[in-house]
């Protein structure tokens, strides 16, 4: 074979790999990931919590907007008008409800004043009446008459009233899209925390399928607000890796959050059915193992696992409505964490107030100089899931990472440097990371730590010890012995005396 | 080397590389963001022909437990016993020991009671429950006011049966704040600094029953634990100092109990028990070290 | 063949002036007229190094047509052996030196303007209006309280912001770069101000905005994989609204919740 030929064969063998390539090699598909503990779960029933998921949730491409869930999927919601048309017809009556008037316009609203659906339409989902479940398409709209044309026929018209929801699910599939090309490269295609570029980060980024988050300004045991989501994907969190995203405009902000939010929900919803499944009834391959070696019979643990099966559907229907519960309750007022007083003045004496009471409570974890280096970060702390010591010293939050108490001489406030955001953080603890919190304490006195912690960064050497040696006289005189080495700690060595500054030209808040 | 070996091996090395990129390149294109995505619509509540559940408060399977007669209610009286020697296990915070807040935490030794046999071999700490309330259980409300103490950076009691709505009173007998955590499961998170010496207490109410026995931690003393109960009937119990327990007022009926420590976790799964009107129903179980082969 | 590349170095050379001359029209040139003084010298300087490099670039493209249009006629004419022409060696390396010469000596009070601290206006050097920290992938901004100097170590009254700086406009005025990381580089592309962030370094970089307005700040040095989204925004306010954005800015960062409580106490 000559060359000639050799190179035309291969040219072609070339063009045949790369039409392959577009296929074969073609990225993965976007999965959610399963948590372990739904992998542990014996077959049929990990199988059964599988498909509820799916079908309440979706996967990545096909999403499922579970209107049971209090997130802003998006779409122009309206309800039907008195209609005098006769069937069969496609002309519908409508008004669109006051807030979604002005999104209907933005979304559909051609450059020539008429309007734009696209060329199969735009989908349109009845949720009452006589179609409440069925979509139709609609191609027009006559803002003389108000009246919405669909490509479908009906015999009878839907009644008046009869609410519906234009192009659903805008907002939530906005929300994916940005997420994808924002978010999902550190917080993971499922919100685990555990995207591509995770393994490179300390401290890890969030794992959202606990529900839980770290900054809100939410009583303790509430979540966190859409506002305080927002503030942080706005502003960022310096000292992590989390960065701000100042420039998107507010619409993409809202999508992204109500995304981060829908995603928080899956994995709680999952995990909560997991812990059901585990805790309640025992159906992992494990306990049935242990049951059938124990003598339980096949049987009866067969029909305990159909039981559950039969039973997923109700059970995520419960979740859910506790789920919905407990998120639409952190947007309350009651929910926030309103200081009671204003902030006490900014004064020696208030800081002074303040550092007795970061003795009283605060050196244990972030140690007696505002270091981070407490004593708590050298014991081995027990781990509440296993009943074990972890391998390392220190403290560990819900997610497992190896966290430090903060190190507040640098100034870096992850959850915002407003006097309000360290309001909150004392008031409402930081549940994950188990800085405790001080709701029952005098508001006066938390503005004064508030005061204290704030300085911190610009202290003298030597500017607390009167009050750090009059703070140990008292408890010495209140039978307290053991702070000797706490006081050693607090009180300023020789070198420290005659430094100027206290601060190392260091990081930026 | 003369040209045409030359060109052989240009040909050999460079096309397999050309080969090779126009494949990755065929690989990078669409997918990822910009995939269209559709959204469907799931309603809100369920639709009728799913299984009705009626879950008090609780997931897991619906129904209730056992099948109770109407012939009138009896009691279940037992005990729980250690078969073996007890283990002697050192004390949490010895006495007069280096800790935060030493002068009410290490007064005295703090013990570990993780797994406490009293006289005659008698396991305290046990608890025994129905997983749910029988079936057709109505609650019926008037439910007194349990406490629940810390002295010497210790809970009292260790153990604690406690009724969904039911209120109990964390107090402090310590001059030290304490700041009592409870790990719950299905709950609203209790996680709440309780002063010292304060007497009146902090009020905690459970809205739902947990699957199994919860934890109570300090977040200051890291060495404290306790646990608590909750469940949503009156039939449970914890076992006294020696092994003894007593459920009241137990319809008559099959039962399955759980039988739960905290050493190793569950004990009995469904541990069958028949109820009798109008008597006592006893039933004493043993255990030996095998079990609690977790310690 | 010979037509073939004959035709390839003609026709190259001439689309690619071609393409130049059109290029501002048809929006593919700058991203805008230079928003500030120096950027609009620095704009000009550009320019006359094009027309230069242009002019020479068509002289050099003609004789080498020419040579290739001459060399390549079929004829049985022997080369001709040359020795080598020492004046012409001599003139082809003098001219373009000159020229070089006198490019960077044009442009060097530009530089030094931009570059050389002591040249920096000095009501830019005496108030820097922010400290602007780089960091993997955003711009920490720490301004100065209202009314007082930028001091090098952080202050208890400094007000700090994230990827917004606001700068007063139609005057000078100067930032301290710094890097909490790797290298970033502060991008202004419609101020043509451009500095590499080093660390362990902090450099003073001026410009002035002529117009109020939005103006983009890129990072334009290699620094991870989050380099390409490492965008903020530099907005030039005018003098008054500038003091009242300040104002804004301390106010915000003094919020205690309480004064708004029953509002949102964001923003």
């Amino acid at each position: 074979m000559s060359i000639r030929r050799k190179s035309n064969i291969l040219f072609v063998l070339a063009c045949g790999f790369l039409l392959a390539g577009c296929d074969a090699f073609s990225p993965p598909d976007a999965e959610f990931v399963v948590r372990e503990e739904t992998d542990q779960l014996t077959s049929d029933v990990s199988k059964a919590v599988e498909e509820e998921l799916e079908s309440s949730f979706g996967n990545p491409h096909q999403l499922v907007a579970w209107l049971k869930l209090p997130v802003d999927f998006g779409g122009v919601t309206g309800a039907t008008e008195e209609s005098t048309l006769e069937g069969p017809l496609n002309k519908f009556p409508v008004k669109f409800d006051p807030e979604a008037d002005d999104k209907f316009v933005a979304q559909f609203q051609a450059d020539d004043g008429g309007f734009n659906f696209g060329e199969s339409g735009a989908r349109l989902d009845w949720m009452t009446g006589e179609y409440a479940g069925k979509s139709m398409h609609v191609i027009g709209y006559d803002s003389e008459s108000q009246q919405l044309t669909t490509k479908e026929k009906v015999e009878v018209p839907p009644a008046a009233g009869d609410t519906f929801v234009l192009s659903a699910g805008e907002t939530l599939k906005s929300g994916r899209a940005l997420y994808m090309e924002h978010c999902l490269h550190c917080h993971g295609v499922s919100g685990d925390g555990n995207g591509p570029t995770a393994q490179y980060l300390n401290p890890r980024p969030r794992d959202y399928r606990l529900g839980q988050f770290k900054f809100k300004a939410t009583k303790p045991a509430e979540k966190v607000r859409q506002e305080d989501l927002g503030r942080v994907i706005k502003y960022g969190i310096p000292g992590t890796y989390m960065p701000s995203f100042l420039l998107l405009a507010d619409e993409d902000l809202h999508a992204i959050v109500e995304y981060v939010r829908w995603l928080s929900m899956r994995g709680e919803l999952e995990y909560r059915v997991d812990q059901e499944l585990v805790l309640a009834s025992g159906l992992t391959n494990e306990i049935i193992a242990e049951r059938k070696s124990d003598g339980d019979e096949d049987a009866e643990i067969q029909e305990e696992v159909d039981e559950a099966v039969a039973y997923m559907p109700t059970m995520f229907d419960e979740l859910g409505d506790q789920l919905a519960e407990s998120w639409l309750l952190a947007e309350e007022e009651e929910s926030l964490i309103v200081p009671a007083v204003a902030r006490v003045e900014d004064s020696f004496e208030s800081r002074a107030r303040g550092r007795k009471f970061f003795l009283e409570k605060c050196t244990n974890c972030h140690g007696h100089k505002g270091r981070g280096n407490g004593s708590m970060t050298e014991d081995f702390q027990k781990d509440e899931e296993t009943g074990e010591l972890y391998a390392e010293p220190g403290l560990f939050d819900i997610w497992g990472n190896s966290i430090k108490p903060r190190n507040l001489t640098k100034g870096l406030y992850r959850g915002g440097r407003r006097p309000v955001d360290l309001y909150h953080r004392l008031y409402g603890g930081i549940g994950p990371s188990k800085m405790p919190n001080f709701a029952t304490t005098d508001p006066k006195i938390l503005w004064d730590t508030v005061n204290y912690v704030l300085h911190i960064p610009f202290e003298k050497p030597g500017e607390y010890t009167e009050v750090d040696k009059e703070y140990f006289e008292s408890k010495k005189k209140s039978g307290g012995d053991e702070d000797k080495a706490a006081e050693q700690e607090a009180t300023p060595t020789e070198s420290e005396q005659t430094a100027t500054g206290s601060t190392e030209s260091s990081d930026q808040g | 080397m003369n040209d045409s070996s030359i060109k052989k091996i240009a040909f050999l090395v460079l096309l397999p590389v050309l080969v090779i990129g126009l494949c990755l390149t065929g690989a990078g294109c669409g997918g990822g963001a910009n995939a269209v995505t559709t959204v469907t619509l799931k309603p809100a509540t369920l639709d009728s022909d799913s299984v009705e559940g009626t879950t008090t408060g609780g997931g897991g399977t619906p129904g209730g437990n056992g099948s109770p007669e109407t012939s009138g209610p009896g009691n279940l009286v037992g005990r729980f016993i250690f078969d073996g020697t007890a283990p002697n296990l050192s004390p949490l915070v010895a006495k007069g020991a280096t800790v935060k807040d030493a002068e009410f935490c290490s007064a005295e030794a703090v013990p570990n009671q993780s797994l406490l046999v009293g006289e005659g071999g008698g396991i305290a700490n046990m608890f025994i429950y129905l997983d749910k309330a029988p079936k057709g259980f109505k609650p019926e409300g008037g439910l007194s006011e349990l406490v629940f103490d810390q002295k010497n950076c210790t809970f009292i009691p260790h153990g604690l049966v406690v009724q969904v709505g039911q209120t109990v009173m964390v107090k402090n007998g310590d001059g030290a704040a304490h700041n009592t955590n409870m790990k719950v499961i299905r709950n609203k998170s209790f996680n709440q600094v309780v002063n010292g010496n304060d007497r009146n207490g902090v009020p905690l109410i459970y809205g739902k029953p947990e699957p199994a026995p919860i934890k109570a931690t300090c977040d200051f003393h890291a060495w404290m634990g306790g646990y608590h109960l909750v469940v949503d009937h009156p039939f449970a119990a914890c076992t006294k100092a020696d092994g003894t327990f007593e459920i009241n007022n137990l319809p008559a009926g099959e039962y399955k109990f759980r039988v739960w420590h905290e050493s190793v976790g569950l004990l009995e799964r469904s541990l069958k028990v028949k109820i009798e009107a109008g008597k006592d129903n006893k039933l004493e179980q043993t255990y030996s070290v095998g079990s609690f082969s977790k310690l | 063949m010979r037509w073939f590349w004959l035709t390839f170095f003609i026709v190259c050379p001439i689309a690619a002036v071609v393409f130049c001359v059109i290029a501002p029209g048809m929006d593919w040139w700058f991203p805008s007229e230079a928003g500030s003084p120096l950027g609009e010298r620095i704009d000009s300087l550009f320019n006359l190094i094009l027309y230069i490099v242009t002019g020479t670039f068509i002289g050099t493209q003609i004789a080498l047509v020419y040579v290739l249009w001459k060399s390549s006629k079929k004829d049985d004419e022997r080369a001709w052996f040359s020795h080598g022409s020492h004046n012409l060696e001599v003139i082809w390396t003098i001219v373009p030196a000159g020229i070089l010469l006198f490019i960077a000596l044009y442009q060097m009070d530009v530089w030094a303007e931009y570059r050389v601290v002591s040249k920096f206006p000095k009501e830019a050097r005496k108030a820097p209006v922010a400290e602007v920290m780089a960091r993997q992938f955003e711009w920490r901004i720490r301004y100065p309280e209202p009314g007082r100097i930028l001091q090098i170590q952080q202050q208890p009254t400094d007000l700090y912001a994230v990827n917004e700086l606001i700068v007063p406009a139609a005057k000078p005025v100067m930032i301290y770069l710094k890097t909490q990381d790797v290298q970033h580089s502060f991008f202004l592309p419609e101020l043509r101000v451009k500095q590499d962030a080093v660390p362990g370094q902090i450099i003073p970089v001026w410009f002035e905005a002529t117009e109020p307005g939005e103006y983009v700040l890129v990072c334009a040095e290699l620094c991870g994989w989050g380099h390409y989204k490492m965008g903020a925004r530099v907005v030039a306010l005018a003098e008054e609204q500038f003091e009242a954005a300040m104002e804004e800015l301390a106010e915000e960062q003094s919020d205690d919740g309480f004064a708004d409580a029953g509002d949102s106490d964001d923003e």
